[in-house]
C-alpha cells in the first residue's frame, strides 16, 4: 500500500495586530495556504444580507489574540522555516507591532480523504410520501410512486435534512398542480424548485441573491435534468418582476400560480407586497423559515397583504404556512 | 432558506488554486462540508485574480452547507503590487526592496479596514506600516 502523504503544520499563537504580518510570513515561507483563527468582539456586526443568522461557539481565542496554520509538505526543512518564522516575527518589535510573545507548534497531519470524507453525512432521504431526496452518489432503488429528487448537497442552504425544508416539501406536494408557474424566492441549493417541477409544475423561477446557491442551484437543475423546467436567477423578487414587465422572459408566465419562500421570518416581512403582486386571486404563497416565535407576526403581515391562512404545519421550533391570495 | 450559521472558517488561499489539500481539507473536512465544491467554486470566481492570495470567509449552516464570501487581498500583497514587487525583503532591517508614499498606506489600511480586527484607520495604519517595514519596504511622506 502506498504510504500516504504528510503535511506539517506550524500554528502560531500570537495577537490580532500580527495577523497580517504572519500570515504573510507563512506565505513567503511556502505555505500553500493559511488558516486565521481569530479573537472577535461578541457584538461584531455580521453580514445578514442573504437571510442569515448565527449561532457560534464563543472562540477559544482570548481576546485580542490570534491563532495561524500554515502547512508545509513533507520534506520542506522545517526547521529552518521554523528559525526564519521565528526571527521575522521577533523583527516585528522593531516595527512598533506587538506580538504578544508569540507560541510555536509543530505537528505532522496525515493525508486524508478531505474531498469525500463529507459524504457520510448525507444519505438518501424520504421526505414526504412521495419525495426522496438521494445524494448523486448513492445507489437507490425507487418506489413506482416515488420522485427522486438528486442532489449533490453541500453548496447553499437546502440539503433536505432541516425541518424548514422537509416542512416546504410536504406544503409543495399539497399545493402544486399540472401546468403551475411557480417562483421559489431564496432558493438555496435549488430542492424547492426541483420539487416544484417534478411535482407537475410547468415552469418554475428559482431566485436567490447569494452566487453561491445561484451555481449550486444550476447544477442540481442540471443534475436532475430540468434545465427546461426551471430558471435560475441571480435576482431578488421585485427585480424579477420588473424584467418580466419589461418584456424580458423570466421562464414563468405571470400571475404564477405559487410562490414558494423558504428564509428568514425578517426577510420575508420585507416582500410579502411584491408576492402579493405577482399572484393571481386564489393564488397560494408558502411561507417557512418562521420559528414559532414570529409566527403571529408573519401571520399579520400575511393578512394585511391580503391573504387568508388555508393551513399551517410545523416541526420542531418551525412554522410553514400556506396561505392563499384573496 | 432560512440558514442558520453555526461556523465560520477563515482561509488565506492563492486565487483559482484551492484544493482539497491543507489547509482547506483540514479546515473544512471536519466541519462536514463539501470540500471540492467550495474548491470548484472558488477558484472560478477568483479565476482573474491569478497570483494572489484572496481571504475567504466560509459561513457552515446547520445543515452542512455553506457559503463564502472573498475578501480583498491581505495587506502584504496589496503592498506589493503598490510596490511592483514579486516578494519582500527576507532581511528587512538590512535589505530594502522598496519605497511608498505614507498616503498609499492610508489607502491600503482604508481598503482593508473593514476585514481588520481594527478600532480605527489608525489603527488598521500602523498594521500596514508594520507589515511594509517586514517587507523592507520604505515609506516616505
Amino acid at each position: 500500500m502506498a504510504e500516504t502523504m504528510k503535511w506539517h503544520e506550524i500554528t502560531v499563537h500570537t495577537t490580532a495586530e500580527a495577523v497580517e504580518m504572519a500570515s504573510n510570513f507563512l506565505h513567503e515561507l511556502g505555505a500553500g495556504g493559511v488558516t486565521i483563527e481569530e479573537w472577535e468582539p461578541p457584538d461584531k456586526p455580521r453580514d445578514t444580507s442573504l437571510g442569515q443568522w448565527y449561532e457560534l461557539l464563543p472562540s477559544s481565542v482570548p481576546e485580542g489574540r490570534a491563532v495561524l496554520q500554515g502547512y508545509y509538505v513533507e520534506g520542506t526543512d522545517l526547521e529552518e522555516v521554523l528559525a526564519e518564522l521565528k526571527r521575522r516575527m521577533a523583527e516585528l518589535a522593531d516595527y512598533g507591532i506587538d506580538t504578544g510573545n508569540p507560541e510555536y507548534a509543530v505537528r505532522l497531519v496525515d493525508e486524508q480523504d478531505w474531498a469525500n470524507a463529507w459524504k457520510q453525512y448525507f444519505k438518501p432521504l424520504r421526505v414526504t410520501e412521495r419525495l426522496t431526496i438521494k445524494p448523486t452518489w448513492e445507489p437507490y432503488d425507487a418506489s413506482p410512486n416515488e420522485i427522486v429528487l438528486e442532489l449533490d448537497p453541500g453548496m447553499a442552504f437546502g440539503t433536505g435534512t432541516h425541518a424548514t425544508t422537509s416542512l416546504c416539501l410536504k406544503a409543495l406536494e399539497q399545493v402544486i398542480r399540472p401546468s403551475d408557474d411557480v417562483i421559489d424566492v431564496g432558493t438555496g441549493s435549488g430542492v424547492l424548485a426541483i420539487a416544484a417541477a417534478k411535482l407537475g409544475a410547468r415552469h418554475v423561477l428559482a431566485l436567490d441573491l447569494d452566487p453561491v446557491a445561484v451555481s449550486s442551484a444550476t447544477e442540481n437543475v442540471r443534475l436532475n435534468g430540468l434545465e427546461e423546467a426551471i430558471t435560475v436567477r441571480h435576482s431578488d423578487l421585485l427585480q424579477a418582476l420588473k424584467d418580466s414587465g419589461s418584456g424580458e422572459s423570466v421562464g414563468v408566465r405571470m400571475p404564477v400560480q405559487v410562490v414558494v419562500a423558504n428564509i428568514l421570518a425578517e426577510i420575508i416581512l420585507l416582500f410579502i407586497d411584491d408576492v402579493a403582486q405577482v399572484l393571481p386571486s386564489g393564488g397560494r404563497y408558502i411561507v417557512s423559515g418562521i420559528i414559532t416565535a414570529k409566527e403571529q407576526i408573519i401571520e399579520e403581515a400575511l393578512s394585511a397583504a391580503g391573504f387568508g391562512i388555508e393551513s399551517k404545519d410545523s416541526d420542531q421550533d418551525w412554522v410553514v404556512f400556506v396561505a392563499r391570495k384573496k | 432558506m432560512a440558514k442558520k450559521v453555526i461556523k465560520m472558517v477563515k482561509l488565506q488561499v492563492p486565487a483559482g488554486k484551492a484544493n482539497p489539500a491543507p489547509p482547506i481539507g483540514p479546515a473544512l473536512g471536519q466541519a462536514g462540508v463539501n470540500i471540492m465544491a467550495f474548491c470548484k467554486e472558488f477558484n472560478a470566481r477568483t479565476a482573474d485574480q491569478a497570483g494572489l492570495i484572496i481571504p475567504v470567509v466560509i459561513s457552515v449552516f446547520e445543515d452542512r452547507s455553506f457559503t463564502f464570501e472573498t475578501k480583498t487581498p491581505p495587506a502584504a500583497v496589496l503592498l506589493r503590487v503598490a510596490a511592483g514587487i514579486d516578494k519582500g525583503s527576507g532581511e528587512p532591517n538590512k535589505k530594502k526592496v522598496a519605497t511608498i508614499k505614507r498616503a498609499k498606506v492610508r489607502e491600503i489600511a482604508e481598503q482593508k479596514m473593514p476585514d481588520l480586527n481594527a478600532a480605527s484607520v489608525e489603527a488598521a495604519m500602523r498594521m500596514v506600516e508594520g507589515t511594509a517595514r517586514s517587507m523592507g519596504v520604505v515609506i516616505e511622506d
